[in-house]
C-alpha cells in the first residue's frame, strides 16, 4: 500500500498535466454542502459530480465514487452509538455494516486497512475484496469531521483509474467547519 | 511468506522428493514462474500460495462441496486449476457460531436473536465422518438444548454456561486426512459417464507439512477429440480439508504442481 506522501505527487501530477489539456479535461473545483460542513473537493478529469443531497456521486461511464454523510443513511444514532463510533476501529467496522462492504457481508473480507490523516482529520482507509477469488475490488474511507460521520466509497469495482481518481478526491478534500 | 523464487525451490524439492519411483502420470521437473504468493480464507482457515502466471483468469468455486478460486487458462482448451477449502467438512464444527453466541450474549433478549443465533450452533448428525464426531455432535446438541430451556427459564447464568459447555464439546472436534479421504477422492465410478475417466496413478505426499493425497486420472473428451490430464491433491489442515484440482495438457501440470508446492497455512 502506498503512503500518503506519494498519493500528493500523484495527486499534483495529476492537477499539472490537466492544467495543460483542454477546459473539459481538467480537474474542476467544486464546494458543496454535506452535513453541517462544506466540502471543497477537485473533481478529477473526466468524472460530473452529482449533488444528491447527503450524498455526492462522482461518475466516470460507469465507475462511481461516493462522498456520503452517513448518519441520515442510517438509524438515528444514539448518544451510546456516537460515543462507541468515536472509536475509529468501531467507526469503520459500523461503517462497513452500513455500506454493505466486508462487515456484514461474508463474500467480502478485507484485503488492507490502514490509518491516515485526510485535511487534518484521522480516517481509515480500507480495501475489500471477492472473499473466493480475491477480485472485484473497493475502497472506502471513513472520516470523522467534527462529529459528522463521512464516508468516500466505491460502490461498483474499483479499477485502476477509479482508483486513481478516488486518491485525487481524497488529497484534495477540505472541511471548512460551519461558524460557531 | 515465502518469496517465488523459494518457492520455486520448494517445488522442486517436493516434486523431486516424491518423484522418485512413483509411476506415471509425474510432470517435468521443471517449475514454472508464477506470480506472488496471496493468502485465502474461504471458511476460517487461511491458505497462501502462489498463483499462476498472466494468462490465467480467476473465478470464484462453489461447486462440489468446495469455497475456493478456479484458476482458468485464457486462450486455451479448457484448462484450469482449483484450490478450495471443503466446507461440508468445515461445517461440521460449530465452534465459531457458539463462540459468537457467547461474544453476543449480553444482547439477547426475549427476541427472535437468540433463536436465529442458536439454530446455527447444533452440530450435523447426518452422514458422520467419524464415530468421535457422533459422540461430539450428540454432546453439542445436548448442551445447546440444555442453554435454550434455560433461556427462556430467563436463568441466564445457566444458559451462558451450558453453552461454553457446548463450545468445549464443539472445540473437540477434530479430523484427520485419513478420516475424510474416502468422502472426496475422485474415483471414475463416482463420476456422471464413468467411461470417460481412466485413473492413473494415486500417491501419499507431504503438501506444506500435513500428510496428503494425489490422484491422477485422464478424462476423454469426445467432442474435443483429445484426452485431459487430470490430477488431484487433498490436504488436511487444522481439520479443514483442501481439495486442489487440475485438468488439462500434460505441459501445463507443471504450474498446478509448483502451486501446490508453495502452500503454506500461515499461522
Amino acid at each position: 500500500m502506498r503512503g500518503r506522501h506519494l498519493a500528493w505527487p500523484l495527486a499534483a501530477a495529476l492537477t499539472s498535466a490537466s492544467a495543460c489539456a483542454p477546459r473539459d479535461h481538467a480537474n474542476l473545483e467544486r464546494e458543496f454542502e454535506l452535513g453541517s460542513h462544506r466540502v471543497r473537493v477537485l473533481a478529477p478529469a473526466g468524472w460530473e459530480l452529482a449533488d444528491q443531497g447527503t450524498q455526492k456521486r462522482f461518475r466516470n461511464g460507469e465507475s462511481q465514487i461516493v462522498l456520503v454523510d452517513l448518519e441520515p443513511a442510517t438509524r438515528p444514532l444514539t448518544d451510546s452509538d456516537r460515543e462507541r463510533l468515536g472509536d475509529l476501529d468501531q467507526f469503520a467496522e459500523w461503517g462497513l455494516a452500513a455500506l454493505g462492504g466486508a462487515g456484514g457481508d461474508q463474500r467480502r473480507e478485507v484485503r488492507s486497512k490502514r490509518t491516515i490523516t485526510i485535511d487534518s482529520h484521522q480516517a481509515v482507509d480500507i480495501e475489500t475484496w471477492n472473499r473466493l477469488d480475491h477480485t472485484w475490488p473497493q475502497r472506502l474511507l471513513f472520516l470523522r469531521v467534527d462529529g459528522d460521520l463521512f464516508a468516500l466509497h466505491t460502490p461498483g469495482r474499483a479499477d485502476a483509474d477509479t482508483m486513481a481518481a478516488f486518491e485525487a478526491i481524497l488529497d484534495s478534500l477540505h472541511f471548512i467547519s460551519p461558524p460557531a | 511468506m515465502f518469496p517465488c523464487r523459494l518457492a520455486a525451490c520448494l517445488a522442486l524439492v517436493l516434486l523431486a522428493g516424491v518423484g522418485c519411483g512413483q509411476g506415471p502420470g509425474q510432470s517435468s521437473v521443471t517449475a514454472p514462474s508464477l506470480s506472488p504468493p496471496e493468502t485465502f480464507d474461504w471458511i476460517g482457515e487461511r491458505i497462501a500460495f502462489s498463483i499462476p502466471p498472466a494468462g490465467w483468469r480467476r473465478e470464484g468455486e462453489t461447486s462440489g462441496g468446495v469455497k475456493g478460486v478456479r484458476f482458468v487458462k485464457e486462450r486455451s482448451v479448457g484448462e484450469a486449476i482449483g484450490l478450495g477449502d471443503y466446507y461440508i467438512l468445515a461445517d461440521r464444527n460449530r465452534s465459531s457460531y457458539l463462540e459468537e453466541m457467547l461474544e453476543n450474549f449480553d444482547t439477547y433478549d426475549a427476541g427472535f436473536a437468540w433463536d436465529r443465533a442458536l439454530r446455527k450452533t447444533y452440530a450435523h448428525t447426518d452422514t458422520p465422518f467419524t464415530p468421535r464426531e457422533s459422540e461430539i455432535a450428540a454432546a453439542v446438541n445436548r448442551a445447546v438444548s440444555q442453554a435454550d430451556a434455560a433461556f427462556r427459564n430467563r436463568d441466564r447464568v445457566a444458559a451462558k454456561a451450558h453453552l461454553e459447555a457446548a463450545l468445549a464439546e464443539s472445540q473437540k472436534l477434530e479430523f484427520s486426512l485419513d478420516d475424510v479421504i474416502e468422502r472426496v477422492e475422485f474415483t471414475p465410478e463416482r463420476q456422471q459417464e464413468p467411461e470417460k475417466y481412466r485413473l492413473t496413478g494415486r500417491r501419499e505426499v507431504v503438501i506444506a507439512g500435513e500428510p496428503a493425497v494425489i490422484v491422477d486420472y485422464t478424462v476423454t473428451v469426445p467432442e474435443r477429440a483429445r484426452t485431459y490430464v487430470a490430477r488431484e491433491a487433498y490436504v488436511v489442515h487444522d481439520s479443514h480439508l483442501f481439495v486442489c484440482t487440475f485438468i488439462g495438457l500434460q505441459e501445463t501440470l507443471a504450474v498446478f504442481d509448483a502451486m501446490i508446492a508453495s502452500i503454506e497455512f500461515p499461522e
